[in-house]
């Protein structure tokens, strides 16, 4: 029986569906996300509608910014290598250095959302890793040796003028 | 479009039971009881449940200075005061703690305080591992002095926080680096590195941040490790200043020794074997060039193991003027096993008169000789002599200030690093 998303929790997002920006001087619509709980943090994949009928993924995490291209790679490299301070050469021929490993523990969808393959069952691991501004972003399960990613770069808020933002009066 | 986080997002406390108004709703990972006291995780992956050993009668081991719930603007953003700690490094067992902060547009950010210093950290995206060396990061041009490298155990927390505290302080090693009043460290474990930058916060910021009276906040002992030194500015144009008056002073006196006369007006012997009984040595008449203007005296005396002892009167033959002075010299050598050879005086001496009128002048000299020897003293006169003396007395006074300033500095920088493993002063011990 195929698992049925969590609703997503409250929490203090200030980006909603609906929220707008631009992005590469093209407008996008955020409309729906995936929101992964890790252990120590979580991670919002913000889905949006970008210049005209594109998909693009914003990944947020407590003021912290990536805009990632909606194409996910395999990884067929030493899955050992998938950890914190080791660099492993991806898809395009950079070189990533990894940020951290964290082990997710719940997923919860709302709105509409880009492909994200392998969503379910939970309990795989999530792998980031950076070099300059470049990111990327690993979902590892560790039972089917499945690892799928896909590539950024970091933004400011700023950068992708949003609107329609929540603003929440606690801190106004 | 707003809100308000009235959401009635609570948690049961997996000991008491009570149920916890949870501020930070979902983002919240990790929280202590309000009611007793228990740190546990909110996630349903883990049902652990700590308590500190240092808290007793459920009474606080510390009391945070700064409220949980409090609010405070740092920088232009207002954040919110979630969690905090108090750790302890695993070495030296000193302790310092640490506030949580919150703002949900710009994430989370620590106020760091020990010994009543305190540090304002951000985490940051920034990789920096390129620029890293065994002690320095570079961030631009600017160079990151390893400070310290520690471990640390978390020994009491209160509040909610968003990650397991607890946990992720116990497996990582954290490396501070200090351009004080800046500092960069990363955090590393076998699962993350995460890297934040910094600064000094004086304690009446923090008090005015969160609107708190300053003397609520700890006392502050000692200099912390990136407050910076006072008198930056000055210490930014003190150098530049210095050089700039040593240049003006040396040219006004290569102007001076430039235009000197520096002219031989008078050289002569007085023999004093020859004066037989008189008292006075007379010298012929000279002359001094118009104006006020210095003169100076020579005096060379083959001298050995003796003295020499003169009371001179310059006397303007016109006007009857006199300019009195008295000089001497002594010379005396010899030779001691244990020491050697070993020399004390002169045989040179020089006076030095100064804003002497012009006109025709002669000098009367009043020998004071060791008895029963006989010495040819050589006798030279020189009128506008470039006279190095005031001009070295300026230069040390141009310099005294900058020295005991720099001085100063360095001793600061020196107690800064006292705590530190990796001073650049080496050791303290």
């Amino acid at each position: 029986m195929p698992a049925i998303p969590a609703k997503v929790p409250a929490d203090w997002s200030f980006i909603q569906i609906g929220t707008t920006g631009t992005y590469r001087e093209k407008s996008f619509t955020i409309t729906g996300r995936v929101r992964l709980q890790l252990r120590n943090e979580y991670k919002n994949f913000w889905s949006a509608v970008h210049d005209g009928n594109k998909s693009l993924w914003i990944m947020e995490s407590f003021g912290s910014f990536c805009v990632l291209e909606p194409r996910w790679y395999s990884y067929t490299g030493d899955i050992k290598k998938l950890r914190a301070t080791h660099t492993i050469t991806v898809e395009n021929g950079d070189t990533l250095t990894g940020d951290y490993v964290d082990k997710c523990e719940a997923i919860s969808i709302e709105g509409q959302v880009g492909r994200w393959p392998e969503l379910f069952p939970t309990g795989f691991f999530v792998v980031q890793g950076s070099r300059d501004t470049d990111r990327g972003f690993f979902t590892v399960h560790t039972k089917t040796k499945i690892v799928q990613y896909m590539l950024g770069k970091t933004v400011t808020p700023e950068d992708l003028k949003l609107g329609t933002i929540h603003e929440w009066n606690e801190w106004r | 479009m707003s809100g308000m986080s009235g959401d009635n997002y609570t948690i049961n406390c997996p000991k008491c039971h009570t149920s916890q108004p949870v501020f930070g709703r979902a983002m919240t990972l990790a929280m202590t009881c309000s009611s007793c006291g228990v740190y546990f995780r909110t996630g349903k992956w883990s049902n652990l449940v700590s308590t500190f050993n240092a808290t007793k009668g459920g009474k606080p081991q510390s009391t945070p200075a700064l409220a949980i719930g409090s609010r405070g603007k740092i920088d232009g953003t207002l954040y919110r005061v979630m969690g905090f700690v108090v750790k302890q490094e695993a070495q030296y067992h000193f302790l310092w703690r640490e506030y949580l902060l919150f703002n949900p547009y710009k994430g989370y950010a620590f106020l760091s305080e020990s010994g009543g210093s305190w540090n304002i950290i951000w985490p940051i995206e920034e990789n920096l591992s390129n620029s890293r060396t065994d002690r320095q990061i570079y961030v631009g041009i600017d160079r990151f002095d390893l400070y310290s490298r520690s471990r640390a155990r978390v020994v009491y927390a209160q509040g909610e926080f968003f990650f397991d505290v607890l946990d992720t302080t116990g497996s990582t090693e954290t490396y501070e680096y200090i351009a004080p009043p800046e500092l960069i460290g990363v955090e590393e474990s076998d699962d993350s590195r995460l890297w934040f930058r910094g600064e000094y916060i004086s304690p009446k910021e923090v008090a005015e941040a969160f609107q708190v009276s300053v003397d609520t906040l700890p006392s502050k002992k000692g200099m912390g490790y990136t407050e910076p030194l006072q008198n930056r500015a000055l210490a930014a144009v003190l150098i530049p200043v210095t050089i700039a008056l040593l240049v003006i002073v040396s040219a006004f006196q290569y102007v001076w020794h430039e235009k000197a006369e520096n002219k031989i007006v008078y050289q002569g012997v007085l023999n004093t074997g020859a004066l037989k009984d008189q008292k006075v040595f007379v010298t012929t008449p000279f002359t001094l060039s118009e104006g006020k203007r210095n003169v100076s005296m020579n005096l060379f005396c083959r001298l050995e193991n003796d003295w020499f002892f003169g009371e001179f009167s310059l006397i303007n033959e016109t006007t009857g003027e006199e300019f009195n002075f008295t000089k001497d010299i002594e010379y005396y050598s010899g030779y001691e096993s244990e020491y050697g050879s070993w020399v004390e005086g002169s045989q040179h001496g020089d006076a030095f008169l100064s804003s002497i009128p012009g006109g025709t002048y002669h000098m009367n000299i009043y020998p004071d000789l060791s008895s029963g020897k006989d010495h040819q003293v050589t006798i030279t006169v020189r009128r506008d002599v470039a006279f190095m003396g005031n001009f070295w007395l300026t230069v040390v006074g141009i310099l005294a200030f900058p020295t005991i300033f720099y001085i100063r500095r360095y001793n600061s920088e020196r107690r800064r690093w006292e705590d530190s493993d990796y001073s650049p002063y080496g050791s303290y011990e």
